[in-house]
């Protein structure tokens, strides 16, 4: 066998750890989960080492694998995530009902997700996407929800059929497999154009959970066991971004679409297809920020807030510029590492005092400081704010949309910033400033191994946010690579068409401002404080001191203006309803328990059957 | 010379019905008779597969075909015959006390399965698809079935007559009942005068639709299976599916010559099986009721493939499903004699009890909703590819759409059956409700058995591409004239 550093090495490794991992756990659970973090940080290694080893292709049985430049992005990002959150595994496998499937389905996740991204042809990209959502799927069901899995994989079989059927038609059009020949032979042929757009944006849309396609998100994210949940949204959402990087980039959609579209009496500057993507992505945001606002779950708060920047990455794929791809790139990068390290510090919370409900918990900066302060700079780059890396992802973003006069959806891309700083500050003002219940007073701060990864991330953030070039570079190669223009990067600078940012500089001046604020904090009076659940209503004794809590109904009279607006959530259910109904008609109508119903349809379709032709 | 006597595919359907005649007379040993001839018949169908090295014709009393009736052992049969005898093998070792004094006509049973998917004479396959019927009446009146087993004959009585009114045109126009000569005659004459052949070919198709489990006509497949117990549910649910479809295919490939309309209305009726079978197993909440919907819809896209000439592909899915419905179909009769319910809510976390039979049900699940890396998915990916390449892009589609469907009701009994907890609590073993699940090894080692299989075939590409078919035609047409 050859032993040769490639794809096919890492990946196989990966196969045989997944089933080493699930015997050692049967031996000693936390040795299991011991194999996980070593599987994977020894993955990601070898995949950045792998750097040298794009263009060539290699095989494994009958999987063929080529490492491209956007699937080592891709993959590097997933397995930094991976990596980091296999050290929850080790505190967790005592909460689970199956540790030893836990760990040999997050590696053979991680194995979906690296054969995905480095498929050659497309059978093997399906057949690895299929094992990302066969893994997952048996995994969420530990956490707190069986329906949520089959949602989870309803909607992704939705997406990854869909995906075949496109490979399908184009396999018969053309004849081949192979991703990148047929992709570009389908930007010539319009017919095959759509089916391939259609087909693989819907599974892309679907596994990043744009909207219409959102639902299984909160579901999913928010009741899988706690260290998956990271790995679902700072993770596998990410394979959805991938697959729409395919056909907007590598087909390329702009050039199997005409661009020479006239509407209202203006040029339309993108394809019509990339305007449908990008108004979902639109929509996506909106929707994303509202519902997540209204949240009480803070882990259901952040899965709405994956919603919501999946709308920003899917519009700046839409746009297929230099600027908006970077920022779309940049922005699945931040929001991989911020989501994240949002979810770890959620987990390490639970883990210290059991619940996820925001009106139970509070004032967990006196007991658990460090984790406050991953989850402070994790939503600081999720809502876009300097010096962390998702305000580079969201500038340069700003500036696509503002470039190419896409005013209504930049409308809606400052509607999300915005709402971001709402429902951002909700959770860490609910569950970490406030008070300390009582029956927290003991909590300790999340162990060492835990804190660990956690500070990985937090550093990744603002380091990244501080000298994004660093990672800036690499997108710019990668644009390059598929036909792209790429950025435009002068040192520290980023120049964009309306004007150039240095962050490093931002972060001096923000620091300066940082001070002066702290100078001026320090030389005021402080505050009295009042005692937090000491309630008191003309003399009756409160039964439910929670409801009166700060945190219950946060933002009540803004949620009050959206409360009675349709949700898509109604939808899916009618759908599913009527399945089951027709199902359950079709049963009482064919199936009897008399044999005349049966001879009754019998003589009606043969005499349909017949039609009248030889009778 | 010994070896020569048992290459003999007779033996397949001559041992059984012997050692059937024999029961009668020696009802002491009856269950022994039905080992042996189980035990021989799988022995030998595996042997066959060793030796074989071409299309093999066995004229039965000497007589020539089309004079005399003849049995047909080509690359086809031989997979019915080799999966058939095997499973009913495994059925019966893991069916174990609940054959009572079923034996003879399980015997029988066996002999006429055999024979159905043998058979190269219309009318000999007539009197197997009886005899099989009459055994299948009696043995699923088991378990006091008695009014569901009353409808099935009923159902089942007419559906042979219509065959048997089919074939008799079929006789009435070409003057043989054997199937090569009929396609030897269709190819002589072109494509011409299909229209002659609407009625005959609908009365057999409804025919055979009865016993196949299609939708309209198989409605009586609910009332036999939502109760029965695991040897009823998979003679039924596997072996019966497997030689009837497998009928279904060789005549499609010999005698069916449509016109468009007909095809249309026999798609439409496939179809619409496929729908509602699907939809029907999404809203239920008893495993085998799930289990019997699904059988019937995987029926109707077996019967959609063979429609197009996809050969191939159908005997792969067939295949697949008929090994994955065995094993779901027996561990769904064990639990629910063990729990006395088959409801999937009071099964909540029962595969943590048992988790080897866990494992092989979730592997023959995934194998069958078609998840890569199992055999399920090299059989979807061939019957899709067939598909496509036929000129058709709305059959793909609905296909993969009722794909979801039939994903979403088994993932939920999967879900539902590893874990443990209300909506909203955490998956535990803490609120593991206490089964009492004893005896259950030897269904999980059989069980892992079957998954390893499965997961080898996926795994290696030899399916793939493989091409099942080389009946040399022109060789068996010389045979055939041998006996003008």
């Amino acid at each position: 066998m050859n032993f040769q550093l490639s794809v096919s090495l890492v990946i196989a490794g990966l196969f045989a750890a997944s089933v080493l991992a699930w015997l050692l756990t049967k031996l000693n659970k936390a040795l299991g989960a011991w194999v996980t973090v070593v599987a994977s940080a020894a993955a990601l290694t070898m995949m950045a080492l792998l750097h040298g080893e794009i263009g060539s292709t290699v095989n494994l049985f009958f999987l063929q694998f080529t490492l491209t430049e956007y699937g080592w992005f891709f993959s590097v990002i997933m397995l930094a995530v991976f990596a980091c959150v296999s050290f929850f595994n080790i505190y967790w496998m005592p909460k689970l009902i199956h540790p030893a499937a836990y760990n040999m389905l997050y590696l053979l996740a991680l194995t979906g997700t690296l054969g995905a991204f480095s498929a050659r042809d497309f059978i093997t990209l399906f057949i690895f996407w299929e094992l990302i959502v066969w893994a997952s799927m048996f995994i969420i069901p530990f956490g707190k929800s069986r329906k949520a899995s089959v949602t989870y994989y309803a909607f992704s079989a939705f997406g990854s059929l869909s995906m075949l059927y496109g490979i399908l038609f184009l396999y018969h059009k053309f004849g081949s497999f192979e991703i990148s020949s047929v992709l570009q032979q389908a930007a010539g042929d319009p017919t095959a154009a759509i089916v391939a757009f259609v087909t693989i944006g819907i599974a892309g849309l679907i596994k990043l959970g744009v909207f219409p396609f959102h639902i299984w998100l909160p579901q999913a994210h928010g009741n899988a066991p706690e260290p998956f949940s990271p790995i679902l949204s700072g993770g596998l959402v990410k394979a959805g971004g991938f697959a729409a990087f395919l056909i907007v980039a590598v087909m390329p959609s702009y050039k199997a679409f005409s661009t020479n579209i006239e509407f209202l009496g203006r040029q339309l500057t993108m394809p019509l297809p990339n305007y449908a993507l990008a108004i979902l992505g639109a929509v996506s945001i909106v929707v994303g920020t509202l519902m997540a606002i209204s949240q009480n779950d803070f882990k259901k708060l952040i899965a709405y807030s994956s919603v919501a920047n999946a709308g920003y990455i899917i519009i700046g794929l839409a746009m297929a510029g230099g600027l908006s791809t970077g920022g779309a790139l940049m922005h699945i990068f931040a929001h991989a590492i911020a989501s994240a390290a949002a979810f770890l510090a959620a987990a390490a919370v639970v883990h210290r005092t059991g619940t996820t409900k925001m009106n139970e918990l509070g004032g967990l900066i006196h007991r658990m400081p460090l984790t406050y302060l991953v989850y402070l700079i994790a939503i600081i780059s999720m809502a876009g704010i300097p010096p962390m890396a998702g305000f580079i992802s969201k500038w340069m973003l700003f500036q696509s949309m503002m470039g190419r006069g896409m005013a209504f959806i930049a409308a809606a891309a400052f509607f999300g910033s915005i709402g971001s700083f709402l429902y951002v500050f909700r959770p860490l003002s609910a569950v970490f400033l406030g008070q300390l219940s009582t029956k927290h007073r003991y909590v300790k701060e999340a162990p060492p191994l835990m804190m660990f990864p956690m500070i990985l991330l937090s550093l990744a953030s603002v380091v990244f946010g501080v000298f994004p070039n660093w990672v800036l570079r690499i997108i710019s190669q990668v644009q390059t690579s598929v036909g792209l223009e790429g950025l435009t990067l002068e040192g520290t600078k980023i120049i964009a068409s309306n004007g150039a940012i240095d962050p490093t500089l931002i972060v001096i001046i923000f620091g300066l401002g940082f001070l002066i604020a702290m100078i001026i904090f320090l030389r005021f009076p402080k505050s009295r404080k009042v005692p937090l659940m000491d309630q008191y209503t003309a003399s009756e004794f409160i039964w439910t001191p929670e409801l009166l809590h700060y945190a219950t109904d946060f933002y009540a009279p803004f949620e009050r203006l959206y409360q009675k607006a349709p949700r898509t959530e109604t939808l899916y259910r009618t759908i599913v309803h009527k399945v089951s109904e027709l199902g359950a008609f079709a049963s009482y109508a064919f199936y009897s328990f008399k044999p005349g119903t049966v001879l009754l349809w019998v003589a009606i379709v043969v005499v349909a059957m017949l039609g009248g032709s030889v009778l | 010379m010994a070896l020569d006597i048992l290459k003999n595919p007779v033996l397949l359907i001559a041992v059984p019905l012997l050692l059937a005649f024999l029961a009668v007379f020696l009802k002491k040993i009856d269950k022994a008779l039905l080992w042996i001839a189980a035990v021989a018949n799988a022995a030998s169908a595996v042997l066959l597969a060793v030796v074989y090295q071409g299309m093999t014709v066995v004229e039965l009393g000497g007589f020539k075909p089309p004079f005399g009736i003849s049995l047909v052992l080509d690359e086809y049969s031989l997979i019915g015959v080799v999966v058939l005898n095997v499973l009913f093998a495994l059925i019966l070792l893991l069916s174990g006390k609940l054959v009572k004094q079923y034996a003879t006509v399980l015997l029988v049973a066996l002999a006429a399965l055999n024979g159905i998917i043998l058979t190269g004479d219309l009318f000999n396959l007539f009197v197997f698809l009886e005899i099989a019927a009459i055994a299948a009446y009696i043995f699923t009146a088991m378990d006091k079935g008695f009014k569901h087993s009353f409808n099935y004959l009923v159902v089942g009585t007419l559906g042979s007559g219509l065959y048997l009114f089919g074939i008799i045109l079929l006789y009435n126009i070409f003057g043989s009942l054997n199937m090569f000569d009929i396609r030897a005659q269709l190819q002589a004459i072109g494509g011409a005068g299909a229209e002659t052949l609407t009625l005959p070919l609908v009365m057999i198709f409804t025919g055979l639709s009865v016993e196949a489990k299609l939708m309209p006509f198989g409605g009586w497949v609910k009332g036999v299976l939502h109760k029965a117990n695991s040897l009823v549910g998979t003679m039924i649910v596997s072996g019966y599916a497997l030689a009837v479809l497998l009928a279904v295919g060789r005549l499609m490939d010999t005698v069916f010559q449509m016109t468009d309309a007909v095809l249309i209305a026999f798609t439409a009726v496939a179809v619409g099986t496929l729908i509602f079978a699907e939809a029907s197993a999404f809203s239920k909440k008893n495993l085998r009721e799930i289990l019997l919907f699904s059988s019937v819809a995987q029926a109707g896209l077996v019967v959609l493939l063979f429609l197009y000439g996809l050969t191939v592909p159908a005997v792969l899915v067939l295949v697949n499903n008929v090994v994955s419905k065995f094993v779901l179909f027996t561990v769904a009769g064990r639990l629910a004699h063990a729990l006395e319910t088959d409801d999937i809510g009071e099964l909540k976390g029962v595969f943590v009890k048992v988790p080897l039979v866990g494992v092989g049900f979730t592997v023959a699940v995934m194998s069958l909703i078609g998840l890569p890396l199992f055999f399920g998915f090299v059989a979807k990916i061939n019957a899709l590819v067939g598909l496509f390449n036929a000129g058709n892009v709305w059959l793909p589609l609905i296909i993969l759409v009722m794909a979801v469907v039939e994903g979403a009701y088994f993932v939920r009994i999967l879900t539902t059956l590893w874990n443990t907890g209300e909506e909203g609590e955490v998956s535990s073993r803490d609120n593991l409700k206490a089964f009492n699940l004893d005896g259950m090894k030897g269904l999980g080692v059989v069980s892992v058995g079957i998954a390893i299989v499965i997961v080898a075939l996926g795994i290696l590409p030899v399916l793939n591409i493989k091409q099942f078919f080389s009946v040399d035609f022109m060789t068996f047409v010389q045979q055939l004239l041998g006996g003008m």
